[in-house]
């Protein structure tokens, strides 16, 4: 039954009652999400393990809250942001140390994921991705976090801003003004690093 | 139809992500079309779009994943071996079935609490029904009601301290919490007609000021049925609120089944001040009752589940 047909509403549901099963699958499912969303962010491969291991005994200690009636994928975002935002909030915000190389070095020795099964095999490609992936992840730690964040759930998970708003604690409508903000700095971060020209 | 630079941002935006509608389009490309700021914004913001793409997931390394899929195991069977321990509903073992059933949580319930459960059950009734008995001694009511309140209390507290003691919990629905819930809700029912002068709630709410403006802009019918929707709604939701717990499963199915048992242990106290009002009157404040109990149950179970979202 836990196959890729099973939606993660019902392994929550079963894990909510005790299923090892559904949290490992559920794991699986979310892993490179959850780790690309706080990996990104910190910059530094041990405080995203750290954090990582925090953010699955949070859902751990907090699945009799999830609400069957709402989706599985908000709630669990919901869960990453806040650690994520207290983690920040708790070093000021000043990133340990920016070093995009050492996420991918340390990434790079697990499984490959969906965006390391897609590198092209031309080492010149290869390498313009990563540059590009190196700027943007640099970019997002240099922007406000609520805006890194908003982006991310948007273009990367695919969220709607009516799922994002309350994760944010914001209307949608508010979340939106945030997602345009945060692309015009976007933007501007990248062009200050000479990659705003992406087409 | 245009729209302003205001709202050419979250049309800007919807674009991006294809879910703009087809009205939204035309508006937009229509505003950008004069208004060279906001096409300059477009181009940007489609360049930072793009190379969003650049962010994909990234798996972790597998000590990684495998470490923080041990420590939540490791927690799943701790907790399974608590309940074994406490004998109360056990968690689901890992299986297939458990996916497949989303949960049931169908546990056998501990009958054998049940004689010690029925025991202490009948000192407690025989306890609350000595407090009646004071509390009515004295009143005009008749002796009838006494007795009928009499043998309802002793079934129902039977009942009650029954489902607590033996922590039944069928098919995801918590019978024990609704129990303890109910008899909060009775505790703080019998002691609001305690503090109420002459034991008679609804005589006192016919009297007092309010009642009787509700009476006549309303008239009888509709003032009991508001006075009984605040008499369930109270004691529910402090009781809800204050005596019962995170129930994740069935949450409106638990909500109903706690909103009946505080309903039930309720109706004895309605019984007992029923005279001398019509059946009709009654049968308003009754349904008032019920309407507000359902929504005071209801209400006190999402303030818990927000508390503990907040909390998480």
């Amino acid at each position: 039954m836990t196959d890729e047909s099973t939606s993660d509403e019902i392994l929550m549901a079963a894990y909510q009652a005790g299923s090892e099963q559904a949290f490992r699958t559920l794991h699986d499912r979310h892993a490179g999400s959850v780790y690309g969303f706080l990996a990104r962010r910190v910059g530094d491969p041990a405080i995203a393990d750290d954090l990582y291991q925090e953010a699955f005994l949070r859902v751990h200690r907090a699945r009799a809250t999830w609400d069957p009636e709402r989706p599985f994928r908000p709630w669990l975002f919901g869960i990453v942001h806040h650690l994520l935002a207290d983690h920040l909030r708790g070093r000021g915000r000043s990133p340990e140390r920016p070093d995009a190389d050492a996420v991918e070095r340390a990434s790079s020795t697990g499984e490959a994921g969906p965006g390391r099964a897609a590198a092209p095999p031309d080492p010149e490609q290869a390498a313009a991705r990563r540059e590009s992936t190196e700027a943007l992840d640099r970019a997002l730690r240099a922007m406000p976090e609520e805006e890194a964040t908003v982006l991310v759930l948007a273009r990367v998970e695919g969220l709607p801003y009516e799922e994002i708003g309350p994760i944010l604690g914001r209307s949608p409508a508010a979340a939106k003004q945030l997602a345009y903000r945060a692309l015009k700095r976007l933007r501007a971060e990248l062009a200050a690093t000479g990659h705003g020209e992406t087409s | 139809m245009s729209c302003d630079c205001n709202g050419a941002e979250c049309l800007l935006v919807d674009e991006l992500d294809g879910s703009i509608d087809e009205a939204g389009r035309r508006a937009l490309s229509e505003h950008v079309s004069g208004c060279e700021a906001c096409a300059c914004a477009r181009r940007e913001m489609r360049e930072a779009w793009d190379a969003m793409a650049a962010a994909a997931p990234i798996e972790p390394p597998a000590a990684t994943r495998e470490r923080a899929a041990a420590r939540v195991s490791t927690l799943l069977a701790e907790e399974r071996d608590q309940r074994r321990a406490l004998a109360v509903a056990p968690i689901a073992a890992d299986d297939d079935a458990t996916v497949a059933a989303v949960a049931p949580s169908l546990a056998s319930p501990d009958w054998s609490l049940v004689p010690l459960a029925i025991a202490s059950a009948l000192l407690v009734a025989a306890a609350t029904l000595l407090l009646l008995g004071g509390l009515v001694h004295g009143t005009a009511l008749p002796q009838s009601h006494v007795f009928f309140c009499a043998a309802t209390y002793t079934g129902l507290l039977v009942g009650a301290f029954s489902w607590i003691y033996s922590a039944t919990t069928v098919r995801g629905l918590h019978l024990d919490a609704a129990a303890r819930i109910g008899v909060i809700a009775l505790a703080i029912t019998v002691a609001a007609t305690t503090a109420c002068p002459g034991f008679h709630v609804l005589a006192w709410w016919d009297r007092s000021a309010t009642g009787r403006w509700l009476t006549e802009a309303i008239g009888p019918g509709g003032s009991s049925l508001v006075f009984g929707f605040a008499y369930g709604l109270v004691p529910g939701f402090l009781a809800a609120l204050f005596g019962g717990r995170m129930l994740a499963e069935r949450p409106v199915a638990n909500a109903l089944v706690a909103a009946t048992v505080v309903f039930l242990l309720a109706l004895p106290v309605v019984y007992l001040q029923s005279a001398p009002f019509t059946s009709g009157l009654i049968a308003s404040w009754v349904a008032g009752i019920a309407a507000g109990t359902l929504c005071g149950v209801g209400g006190a179970f999402r303030v818990r589940r927000r508390n503990a979202v907040l909390a998480a």
